[in-house]
């Protein structure tokens, strides 16, 4: 630079003219030009250049600036627009946030909490319900299902319709017919069950099934007669064969039977309905027998669409089919008709609903904590109201003071964020463990992109949101206040109001949480006060099954079942043992109809009951009370006459006002007298009215499978491993399947109560704790902003506990606003969880009011102790804080 | 493209200097490069009203560099065309090629 300097006149008129934002730079532009005509052409000719530059600039600049807003456009300092004040900011952030490492630990723990929940949550959604089934083309395929004459839905249907659906739907490219079955593996000591779908040889291409060592299975496997064959599980055939190569070919004994492995699936091949079956076996039709009756219902299918064909077509055309099936063959299938199911609801329909409360319960913690944070940052903020009123001093944009809230708080949100995703893994894994039954497809549970875009949104969002209040106030500054009074005094009215909003929305929120949570309490509670109408206390429980292969006739299988009875009633501390194939709460139950000698048969109003085979002394085994007559003795075999038992549902029902002893009906092809009523079970849940049972007995209705139930004064587990040494001197062949106490099996039909009564429970707490750290630090605030007038206040005479009175008043007021809207917010929130209530209202009013006194015990509790720091303020040092 | 929004025949000038300059363009380099190739004076302030006005339509946008590293240094006030700008430029360079097209101007080259 010369130290030649332009005309000053000129220089002066130049400045003038220019609109003054753009002044120095039109100025120094001038100037630097003017160097460069001084270096090149001498002092004289760059005078001389600058005045006519200068005169001819000032016309144009003049107009500029009797046009221009008088604003200047936005600019930034910096290389590059965007990012370099992002990252400025960024350090800015991380350096702010060392400084203060309390509170930003605070906000990224809230976030971790947040964000790990939501992830966690979402992550399970996006497996279960989002995801396609993990085999080829999933969508495409669909579960059939009859709807029974009563509305009832069933996943069974009658083969030959089948047969019929597969020839006439032309939307299917194939239909599979398959069932489930356990069988019984003999190798090495102990047997084992395996988890078997008997499938026909159309399985794969619905499914997209692959082998991948041996064969798939051939028309000739599936004849009456065949050889016996079975293909293996990957997983099996690693786990009971150490994945041997040479297993194809080999043979096998499952159920005392010798079978063929003529093949191994490929790894992680879908099998269905059981999601991980451990082996595949031929399902071979037997010609007229139930399995070819058009109104015997016994076989699950699925079927692949074409791609061209739509669900709701293929859907239209099965019910077709079953209706002109149902004229064709009036006297099986009247008002039986079929529909389909895409498989994926199929597979995971009863979820959907809980994991849609999970995430609206999810969502709601993580406003809570969102308006945590933003409650934490707005008082840091107030801290720092000189910083910002600097910082626009100096020339910050509004915008720019904004911009910068919204990075520092997007910083920590981010590392909240890292770490949430991180801990989701571990939240999901707890989820699964505590879910009551096994949670479907829980195996495909990942952190994949979808879920990591998930969490990148939501971690924006909560950052986004939690800086919303301080953002708002750092825009609205009062320069001359803010630089004067640099933050002591705190803010204005805007702070006041924020920090109002955040205890209404705390309230609000933790309201209507602690009310969902209360009402799925009481459900659960209610209904663990429910008898199940036996004695479920010590009492154990478990299956076998007597194979035809070992135990061709009835009387054998009698005799099977009569020696493990005796050995069973030898174990010590065994008081009463029993058999059934009807256990409450374990399942075996299957419906029929009977005919009541006196009414006669009356055709579709027939009555319906659950038939249960028990023997001798079931009802000490259970504790089930007989209230009349008497039960099942030894001496009721296929000899004697026939007689059946009956509970109080059925008494209630069909003998009015008759008592019902004597009485005759007709089950089975026989006629059957009543000898005695028991008292009503619940068989499934506690909340089902019990229904009518109908109890024959297994020695003049033979049957394979029985649930054996031991009374014993002995722990549960100790008497199950004396029943195993016991039962494998009698057959060591056949497994003890499905052990539990009575008590296990009750407590477990509640699983899916307290795992919801446990989960709100536990968000609500989350909820209130977070509530309360919330409202803490609003009045805390606001007690350090009044220190003055407190202290003012308190040199004029007021007593301490008016003064804290006053304090804990003014939270108050401001939570019941909150109240209010959380008994609005609860009534929803009620409304949406009554599909998971038993016996109690949505709207419970004694809950509500429960709930809101809660929230105001809580509300003081959190106002307290900056009520007593209020308390204790010396007015002379607050006066002369000042 | 609203009214407001033509470009009179300097700011067409203004915003071709912008994109041929990239990164290196102010008020100086603009003047220098219009005069050089457009072969008319162009003043300094013209320039910066020129800008001012083309970012108030939103086709040119500013950054302030760091002060230049001298003792008392100054801060250049560089514009860039937006992506805006370079539409506009393109629009009116076509309008007039369009109009010009076929006419016998009787200018030789």
């Amino acid at each position: 630079m010369s130290n030649l300097k332009p005309p000053i006149f000129a220089e002066w008129l130049a400045r003038r003219a220019a609109p003054r934002h753009d002044a120095d730079f039109v100025v120094g532009d001038l100037r630097e030009a003017f160097d460069e005509r001084l270096a090149s052409s001498g002092a004289d000719e760059a005078r001389r250049w600058y005045w006519g530059e200068a005169l001819r600039s000032a016309a144009p600049l003049f107009a500029r600036r009797l046009t221009s807003s008088g604003r200047p456009h936005h600019t930034t300092r910096n290389e590059d627009p965007m990012w370099t004040p992002f990252f400025g900011d960024a350090r800015h952030a991380l350096r702010l946030a060392a400084r203060t490492p309390l509170a930003s630990f605070a906000v990224v723990a809230t976030m971790v909490l947040g964000i790990g929940s939501t992830t966690a949550v979402f992550s399970a959604m996006n497996a279960i319900v989002l995801k396609p089934l993990p085999f080829p083309e999933s969508s495409r395929v669909v579960q059939l299902n009859s709807t029974l004459p009563d509305g009832r839905v069933s996943e069974s249907l009658a083969y030959p319709d089948l047969m019929d659906f597969r020839r006439t739907v032309s939307d299917f490219i194939d239909l599979t017919v398959f069932q489930t079955s356990e069988q019984t593996l003999q190798s090495g000591a102990e047997p084992r069950l395996v988890r078997t779908v008997e499938v026909d040889d159309r399985y794969p291409r619905v499914f997209g099934t692959r082998v991948a060592l041996g064969r798939w299975l051939a028309p000739s496997d599936l004849v009456v007669n065949a050889p016996k064959v079975v293909l293996l599980s990957n997983d099996f055939w690693v786990r009971e064969f150490g994945g041997d190569h040479t297993i194809v070919g080999r043979t096998i004994t499952l159920d005392n039977e010798s079978v063929q492995v003529i093949g191994v699936l490929a790894a992680g091949a879908y099998t269905y309905p059981v999601p991980a079956a451990d082996a595949l076996r031929p399902l071979i039709i037997v010609p007229n027998t139930p399995m070819t009756n058009r109104g015997s219902l016994w076989a699950s299918a699925a079927a692949r669409l074409r791609p061209e064909a739509s669900i709701a077509q293929a859907g239209r055309r099965v019910t077709a089919a079953a209706n002109f099936i149902s004229k064709e063959f009036p006297a099986s299938n009247t008002k039986i008709s079929a529909r389909i199911t895409p498989l994926r609801e199929a597979v995971v329909g009863s979820v959907q609903s809980m994991l849609k409360l999970l995430a609206a319960a999810v969502a709601a913690v993580l406003l809570i904590a969102c308006v945590n944070i933003a409650n934490l940052i707005l008082g840091r903020a107030q801290t720092r109201a000189r910083e910002f009123a600097v910082r626009s001093a100096i020339g910050g944009s509004p915008g720019r003071v904004r911009g910068q809230v919204f990075t520092e708080n997007l910083v920590l949100a981010a590392i909240g964020g890292v770490l949430g995703v991180a801990l989701a893994p571990l939240l999901t894994h707890a989820l699964i463990a505590v879910y009551p039954d096994a949670l479907p497809r829980a195996d495909e549970i990942t952190v994949d992109g979808r879920v990591l875009v998930v969490a990148a949104l939501a971690t924006l969002i909560a950052g986004t949101l939690s800086a919303l209040p301080t953002a708002r106030r750092a825009g609205r500054l009062d320069l001359v206040r803010d630089l004067r009074e640099g933050g002591r005094s705190g803010g204005g009215r805007g702070d006041r109001r924020a920090g109002r909003v955040l205890i209404v929305t705390q309230v609000a929120a933790s309201l209507a949480l602690l009310f969902g949570a209360g009402l799925l309490l009481q459900t659960f509670w209610r209904l663990t006060q429910v008898g199940p109408g036996f004695n479920a206390r010590n009492t154990m429980t478990f299956h076998l099954y007597a194979p035809t292969a070992r135990y061709s006739s009835p009387a054998t299988v009698t005799r099977y079942y009569d020696d493990a009875t005796n050995a069973l009633r030898g174990i010590p501390g065994v008081s009463d043992v029993s058999t059934g194939t009807l256990v409450p709460f374990a399942g075996g139950r299957f419906h029929d109809t009977y005919i009541q000698k006196e009414l006669g048969d009356q055709g579709t109003r027939n009555p319906q009951a659950a038939i249960a085979l028990v023997g001798p002394a079931y009802e000490h085994a259970l504790g089930l009370p007989v209230t009349r007559g008497r039960t099942f003795a030894i001496s009721d075999d296929s000899a004697s006459e026939p007689v059946v038992v009956i509970n109080e549902t059925l008494a209630k029902r069909y003998y009015p006002g008759v008592d019902p002893i004597g009485r005759v009906v007709d089950w089975n092809f026989k006629s059957w007298r009543i000898v005695g009523v028991v008292a009503a079970t619940h068989l499934d849940n506690l909340w089902d009215e019990p229904e009518p049972v109908l109890y024959a007995t297994p020695r003049q209705v033979p049957r394979r499978g029985r649930y054996f139930i031991m009374r014993s004064n002995r722990p549960a587990n100790q008497v199950l491993v004396a029943a195993r040494a016991a039962l494998h001197q009698i057959d060591p062949t056949i497994a003890l399947t499905d052990p539990a106490s009575m008590q296990q099996r009750v407590d477990a039909s509640l699983g899916g109560q307290r795992f919801r009564a446990a989960l709100m429970a536990t968000l609500g707490a989350l909820a209130l704790i977070l509530a309360v750290l919330g409202i803490y630090g609003v009045v805390a605030h606001a007690v350090t902003r009044r220190t003055r007038e407190i202290g003012i206040r308190m040199a004029l005479g007021e007593a301490a506990h008016e003064v804290r009175r006053r304090v804990v008043g003014d939270a108050l007021r401001v939570a019941s606003v909150g109240i209010v809207a959380g008994l609005g917010l609860a009534l929803v929130a009620g409304r949406s969880l009554s599909g998971f209530l038993i016996a109690v209202s949505p709207s419970d009013p004694r809950m509500l009011a429960a709930a809101a006194v809660l929230l105001i015990g809580v509300v003081t509790a959190a106002a307290y102790g900056p009520a007593r720091r209020a308390s204790r303020v010396d007015p002379v040092e607050a006066l002369r804080g000042e | 493209m609203p009214k407001g929004h033509y470009l009179g025949e300097f700011e067409v000038l203004v915003l071709a200097a912008l994109q041929r300059l990239g990164d290196d363009a102010y008020a100086v380099t603009i003047k220098r490069e219009i005069e050089l190739r457009a072969r008319r004076s162009a003043s300094i302030g013209a320039v910066h009203a020129a800008v001012e006005r083309l970012a108030d339509k939103g086709f040119v946008v500013f950054r302030i560099s760091d002060p230049l590293p001298v003792p008392g240094g100054r801060s250049r006030k560089y514009s860039k065309i937006t992506a805006a700008g370079l539409r506009a430029l393109k629009q009116s360079t076509a309008a007039l090629g369009r109009m010009i097209d076929g006419l016998e101007l009787g200018v030789g080259r």
